[in-house]
């Protein structure tokens, strides 16, 4: 059972509504939590003991580190009374006061990082076994070495990568004294399983969400109407758009020595629209359906295509991931050691400050794309996509005073039209090129194909004609079009801030109403579901 | 008036300000989200809660009465239109495309039930048969299946292959199944939908020749598992609701004046004595007749390693007739089924 499934919007999500909305405001939480191993069930009953294990060593570990905590505070207020009271002399309070302190950090540091250890154990032991296998495998048959190690083929649980880096999250920054450690250990369940981000996210921060998860607040009609909205508008999105691109996407991506270089270029730009469409789709249903409980949800997407650099594309595309990452890997490295040692090495050394900075950026940068790739999954070709981001970043850096150079001799401001089209565009064929890498089968089949997008413009007149066998006919592309121009109008506005929901109910009934109507209609003529269809899978649910 | 007008514009204009000024300042940050998490959308809101509650309810209705609009005009059942049903209902709706009354013995359901029988061997015997089964086809499926049979054929044995009724991965999907199965027959326009394109002339109807619902397979894998009925006293629990609905087919044969009989084909693969168990409690229940060939291999000449399709998951064509060998003979001993060798048309 997914979130675009029927028997989701119209059977199990009004239930659940309805057990919340009459059970006690003390106790709805409990509904939610039931809601949410119900949901997972559905899935896989034999592998709920994944989110179970990571409830439990989230919420023990960060009972521990609040037990660490409360320890430091007692020493440290008993060594404010043995002051007061004159037992102990000035100077030896403040030795004291350091070592109590360092001890604490010390050891409430050591248990942050057993925690992340078994939450990272059990990640790993599910999803890279058989990677590292396969490089081992690798290693050895190069060695003249004929023993093999089998293969495990392990089922990757639901959900995993997100609420792993969920609780990480939470550990930390009970680690950093952001938030209290959780007592119950239901309700840090309750956090990592939530049904509407359990399968792809977005990967919420504990103090955004916890209080409103907790509180019990009762439904409220406007928020209803527009969570079930937003969970339409999601569905159109990956229903009508997304799926229906599939075919294409496969058929592009199906022979990749084999297609023509406009095919090549098509493949790129229809994977990412379509993995767009539908990573962008489940997050808005996620959304909507966190709305319906008056859970607002963090947003995942910010017109990531009207970005117009590569970072700033990171700020617009998978906002939850990249916030954590920011937060979790690229500011704790930025303050680490070894980048305040370059720091001074630089200073003493004279060393120029854009070099300087480049060299900084880039230390924090490397574990933050190789992280972004690796957690895709156990593939090379992701590993790929995070190192290319890492690159084109970097030189985006180096060559932004070259840049601005340019411009001011040119006498042209950044912020003009032009230059604004430019870069945006510019950002797309980067966005294009890495994703050609993400979707293909190897890195060497992505280069193959990046050699076709040039060398085999030749045929690319006859490979164009091909578009009858790409598995959409004209109806499809008509719908697809039409789809994206809507998608893209009501981006436009997102952009300029309205909130399409809000706005609309603040219209006349009868003009709401069309609307709703209109949605579901689409949805329920030109949607791909149903018997008879082969459904498409969530693309980051796979991840 | 113009006044007045003016006036209504400002306002809108200010409602929509002050609408695009709360999402504005609407929480970006952690904390902000925080202080607005429970109050999306409602701090927007202007109107009385019970109104909106009582606008919701009749949009519901709304929605409702236009689905069952919808479904009425665009029921290819009700507009007797079988070309354009749903590609999965394609073998009831070929079925249904047959002159009226003209088949007497009905195979429902999934792919076990596609391979049970060769419709030409029975039509060479003068039996008039079709197989409405569908891949995977659950327990409630198969009910819709014959009660949509039913409306313009008259049969007088249903052939049920029991094989999704122990299906080990029916279980926790059957509930889930149910309620699509029953949402698509309450509004047929979930289940028709796709077929838009051939009723605005965009796409032809999908062809629908074939061997009446046989799934011919000439290819061979052997199996080689070696004995797999091992016997056992105990029996494989058959999920809650594929048993309400078995029901309800049992009711619906009665209701017809339909002989219903079991028949379990040869799948060494996945079934086992567990299965058969379950299935002969149920026929003994029911009061139904149950054969399964999984315990007939020597009696129909079973081979393995000729007679399986894909390593011992369905049996292919020769399979197929030596099963239809064996029911042909007896169905004509137990039944008083008409002889209809010259009216069945096999197709090309």
């Amino acid at each position: 059972m997914v979130h675009y499934k029927l028997v989701f919007a119209a059977g199990f999500l009004p239930i659940v509504m309805l057990l919340y909305q009459i059970i006690p405001k003390k106790y709805r939480w409990i509904v939610l939590l039931l809601a949410s191993l119900c949901f997972y069930s559905t899935f896989s009953v034999r592998r709920m003991w994944f989110p179970l294990a990571a409830a439990a060593i989230t919420w023990g570990i960060g009972l521990w580190l609040g037990a660490l905590d409360a320890k430091q505070k007692k020493k440290l207020s008993e060594l404010k009374a043995q002051k007061a009271e004159g037992s102990i002399p000035a100077e030896e309070v403040k030795t004291r006061r350091t070592q109590i302190n360092k001890h604490s950090v010390k050891s409430k540091r050591a248990v942050m990082i057993l925690g992340i250890v078994l939450l990272l154990w059990l990640l790993l032991s599910v999803k890279y076994t058989d990677f590292a296998l396969e490089n081992v495998n690798w290693i050895l048959r190069k060695l003249g070495v004929e023993k093999q190690a089998a293969m495990r083929n392990l089922i990757l649980p639901l959900g995993i990568s997100f609420y792993t880096l969920q609780a990480i999250g939470y550990l930390v920054d009970v680690y950093w004294n952001k938030v209290t450690p959780q007592k119950n250990p239901l309700k840090v369940l309750l956090f990592l399983s939530f049904f509407p981000t359990i399968i792809q996210g977005p990967i919420a921060a504990y103090e955004q969400i916890s209080e409103a998860l907790f509180a019990g607040n009762a439904i409220d009609p406007d928020n209803l109407a527009c969570g079930y909205l937003r969970l339409g508008w999601g569905a159109f999105k990956k229903l009508v758009i997304a799926d229906r691109m599939y075919p294409a996407v496969c058929w592009l991506y199906y022979k990749p020595n084999a297609v023509g270089g406009i095919e090549v270029i098509a493949a790129a730009v229809m994977f990412t629209v379509m993995e767009y469409m539908d990573f962008s789709g489940c997050i808005d249903m996620a959304i909507g359906i966190g709305q319906i409980f008056g859970i607002r949800l963090p947003e995942n997407f910010k017109q990531p295509f009207l970005a117009k650099n590569a970072s700033e594309f990171w700020r617009r595309w998978h906002i939850s991931l990249g916030v954590w990452f920011k937060t979790y890997i690229f500011y704790p490295v930025s303050m680490s050691t070894l980048a305040r040692n370059w720091a001074k090495f630089a200073k003493e050394k004279k060393i120029a400050i854009h070099p300087t900075k480049m060299v900084a950026s880039a230390m924090a940068l490397l574990p933050v794309w190789l992280c972004n790739g690796l957690w895709h999954g156990p593939k090379w070709t992701y590993i790929f996509y995070g190192v290319f981001y890492f690159v084109v970043i970097l030189l985006e850096l180096i060559f932004e005073p070259l840049g601005n150079a340019i411009l001011e001799k040119c006498q042209l401001s950044i912020q003009s039209k032009g230059v604004t089209l430019f870069r945006v565009v510019k950002t797309w064929c980067v966005i294009f090129l890495g994703e050609l890498f993400f979707e293909a089968n190897t890195v060497s089949d992505g280069f193959a194909m990046l050699g076709r997008m040039f060398s085999g413009f030749g045929a690319s007149i006859q490979s164009a004609a091909r578009i009858s066998e790409w598995g959409m006919d004209a109806s499809d592309w008509v719908i697809v079009l039409a789809g994206l121009l809507v998608v893209a109008i009501i981006n436009h506005y997102r952009e300029k801030g309205v909130q399409i929901t809000a706005v609309l109910l603040q219209k006349p009934l009868a003009l709401r109403w069309a609307a709703a109507l209109s949605l579901i209609l689409v949805i329920m003529i030109f949607g791909l579901y149903g018997p008879g269809y082969q459904e498409v899978d969530m693309i980051y649910a796979g991840f | 008036m113009q006044a007045s007008e003016n006036a209504a514009d400002k306002n809108t204009t200010t409602t929509d300000a002050s609408v695009k000024k709360v999402v504005k300042t609407a929480a970006e940050t952690p904390a902000d989200a925080m202080a607005n998490t429970s109050a999306n959308t409602s701090a927007n809101s202007t109107a009385d809660p019970k109104r909106r509650w009582i606008e919701l309810l009749a949009f519901l209705v709304t929605v409702l009465v236009i689905m069952c609009i919808a479904s009425w005009i665009s029921d290819p059942i009700r507009t007797a239109d079988y070309r354009r049903l749903n590609e999965r209902d394609i073998y009831v709706g070929s079925a249904l495309l047959e002159p009226e009354n003209s088949i007497d013995l009905a195979v429902l359901g999934d792919s076990e039930a596609m391979v049970l029988i060769s419709p030409a061997h029975f039509a060479e015997a003068g039996i008039s048969a079709y197989i409405i089964g569908q891949s995977g086809q659950s327990t409630s499926e198969a009910y819709y299946a014959l009660k949509r049979f039913c409306k313009k054929q008259d049969p007088k044995v249903i052939l049920f292959e029991p094989d999704t009724l122990v299906d080990d991965s029916n279980g926790r999907r059957e509930l889930i199944e149910v309620f699509d199965a029953s949402a698509y027959e309450l509004f047929p326009i979930l289940r028709h939908h796709g077929t838009w394109k051939i009723a605005a002339g965009l796409a032809e109807p999908k062809d629908m020749t074939h061997f009446r619902g046989f799934a011919k397979r000439m290819k061979v894998k052997s199996y080689e598992g070696g004995a797999y009925m091992a016997p056992s006293d105990r029996a494989e629990p058959i999920p809650f609701l594929s048993r309400v609905y078995m029901d309800k087919i049992c009711r619906l044969c009665k209701k017809e004046g339909i002989e219903m009989i079991l028949v379990s084909a040869p799948a060494p693969l996945h079934f086992t004595y567990e299965k058969h168990n379950a299935i002969a409690k149920l026929a003994e229940e029911e009061g139904l007749t149950y054969i399964d060939f999984n315990l007939m291999q020597d009696e129909i000449g079973l081979d393995w390693a000729a007679d399986m399709l894909d390593g011992g998951d369905h049996v292919n064509m020769t399979g197929s007739v030596k099963m239809s060998e064996y029911l042909i003979p007896y169905l004509k001993k137990r039944f008083d089924l008409p002889d209809r060798r010259r009216q069945i048309d096999m197709g090309p």
